[in-house]
């Protein structure tokens, strides 16, 4: 059996993936509803996109077009999805298997970095700091703050992109290998992914009631939920996914949305 | 106290600034324990700005942007808040803290508005994709980023050029369409996941979003059991297809022999 050479030259220098790493950091651009972090990931690693691709117009467009998707990750450890990405786009992986990943990835990033960051470090850091502000009396309180929180900060931005790059460029073989393989696996926990985001992230409620005998029932608690909670979320982006492949506007969908939120808030048809 | 120009437009600076740190940059100086001392600074009064600061930090601890929603909004609450400390003659930190919530909600509802309104930019950032044009992305994400900056800088102006009577911005948009705007928001995601399924999605994998969904739905599994109960799964279809091509080798080499 002849062994793949893996020593292949890196197209991205140290200081290059520092440099994306800081430009991580504006994940949150334009950060929306409808696609969350879509429009600023594709923002932070355009550089190395740029880069990978130089004249390849058309392969350019193919993976603008996988990363201009919904996008939605903790806003630091997205580094290293970035690192990981770009070692796979480096190497030419197959596009459905990068957005597989990517979004395999990002869901249960975005659930650590909730619960391990915004949940018990800020508010430990915070809480620790502001008592130290209150007791001194001086800015001891805000520096503290600043040092401590920014050295885990920026110690996970920028160590975990050379991780994810190192990481991805280690595994780029074996997935270049077994494309199918790894193909069918990440598509696999990448859709259990968004079959979890639905409920999780689409809310829509009925605020309608209605008069059993002498009882006033709310329809959505009484009836929807105990039939299938999150039903309206999923019949929703089932409709929207419907349309969408027949080639309906989105942004008339969006402005759509919009109106709908209105309308069944000054009816009370449709409750938050 | 009076506040001068320079004072306000240093407070817009600084608040402005502030609102980008909350999405992009996230150093985190935008939490009130440190904005407290620097609007406390711009006015003279660095011991309040401190104090107040913290208060504010200790109330809002848990105050954080899980998956995208909004809690009241801090940056807004902790210059407001030392803004009154220090203005109003004789008003107790406590007192100050309480009177900037309210602003803290309108900023709540300005931010909601700002997230509907971008998502209709995405379909600008999906032309320049067409195009292959980053710089329009980068235009698109300028234009958004400037946006939030100048809505900060407003309503720190307002408020430190109005004081209390600033209030009155408070019911400037109707309840109605704040809540409309809430509920428009909450269905958003279900678009920006249709595209993101319309890529991904095959119908031999139809029965992994199925499950994915109802442990989500109905168990409410967190997303980091959901991904190891995926990746099990994932294991587990590679192990027996690895086992069926296995078998279908062995026939064929059987027939092969036979042969």
């Amino acid at each position: 059996m002849e062994k793949k050479q893996e020593s292949k030259e890196k197209l991205f220098t140290k200081k290059e993936l520092n440099k994306l790493a800081i430009s991580s950091a504006f994940l949150q651009s334009s950060f929306n509803y409808e696609r969350m972090q879509g429009t600023g990931w594709i923002w932070t690693i355009a550089p190395g996109l740029k880069k990978i691709y130089k004249d390849d117009k058309e392969g350019l467009k193919k993976s603008m077009k996988t990363h201009i998707t919904f996008f939605n990750c903790h806003p630091f450890l997205n580094s290293l999805v970035s690192g990981i990405v770009l070692a796979l786009e480096e190497n030419k992986t197959d596009l459905n298997t990068v957005q597989s990943i990517k979004v395999a990835l990002m869901g249960p990033l975005g659930g650590i970095g909730d619960s391990i960051l915004w949940l018990t470090a800020l508010p430990l850091i915070a809480g620790i700091s502001a008592q130290l502000a209150l007791q001194t009396n001086s800015i001891i309180g805000a520096i503290t703050f600043l040092v401590l929180f920014n050295i885990i900060h920026l110690s996970l931005r920028f160590g975990l992109i050379h991780y994810g790059y190192n990481l991805g460029i280690n595994a780029v073989g074996k997935i270049k290998n077994s494309v199918q393989i790894v193909n069918r696996a990440a598509s696999i926990v990448g859709l259990m992914v968004v079959g979890s985001l639905v409920p999780q992230f689409v809310h829509a409620n009925l605020g309608i009631n209605i008069t059993l005998g002498e009882m006033n029932v709310n329809l959505q608690e009484t009836l929807l939920d105990p039939i299938m909670p999150g039903l309206l979320p999923l019949i929703l982006t089932y409709f929207l996914y419907k349309i969408y492949k027949k080639g309906a506007n989105p942004l008339m969908i969006i402005l759509l949305i919009m109106l709908i939120g209105l309308i069944g808030s000054l009816t009370g048809i449709l409750v938050a | 106290m009076d506040t001068s120009i320079i004072q306000i437009m240093l407070i817009g600076l600084v608040t402005g600034l502030a609102g980008l740190d909350i999405l992009v940059g996230l150093t985190h100086f935008h939490r009130p324990v440190v904005l407290g001392p620097i609007i406390g600074l711009i006015l003279g009064d660095v011991q309040i700005g401190i104090i107040v600061g913290a208060m504010v930090e200790l109330s809002l601890i848990g105050a954080a942007p899980l998956a995208g929603a909004q809690p009241p909004n801090v940056i807004i609450a902790g210059m407001s808040a030392v803004f009154f400390a220090i203005s109003i003659t004789n008003l107790e930190p406590e007192a100050a803290v309480a009177l900037s919530l309210p602003f803290a909600a309108l900023m709540q509802a300005f931010v909601t508005l700002m997230y509907n309104l971008f998502s209709v930019f995405t379909a600008k950032a999906d032309k320049a994709v067409e195009e292959t044009n980053f710089n329009k992305i980068t235009i698109l994400n300028l234009t958004t980023l400037f946006i939030v900056f100048i809505s900060y800088f407003i309503l720190s102006a307002l408020i430190a050029s109005m004081g209390e009577q600033a209030q009155i911005f408070v019911n400037i948009i109707p309840t109605w369409i704040l809540n409309g705007l809430t509920i428009a928001g909450g269905m958003m995601p279900a678009m920006g996941l249709a595209i993101l399924l319309s890529i991904m999605f095959k119908k031999e994998y139809a029965p992994f979003l199925i499950i994915g969904f109802v442990l989500s739905a109905f168990f409410g599994v967190s997303i980091i059991a959901l991904t190891l109960i995926a990746i099990s799964i994932a294991m587990y279809d590679m192990l027996i297809n690895k086992k069926i091509d296995k078998n279908k080798g062995g026939i064929s080499n059987g027939k092969k022999a036979g042969i």
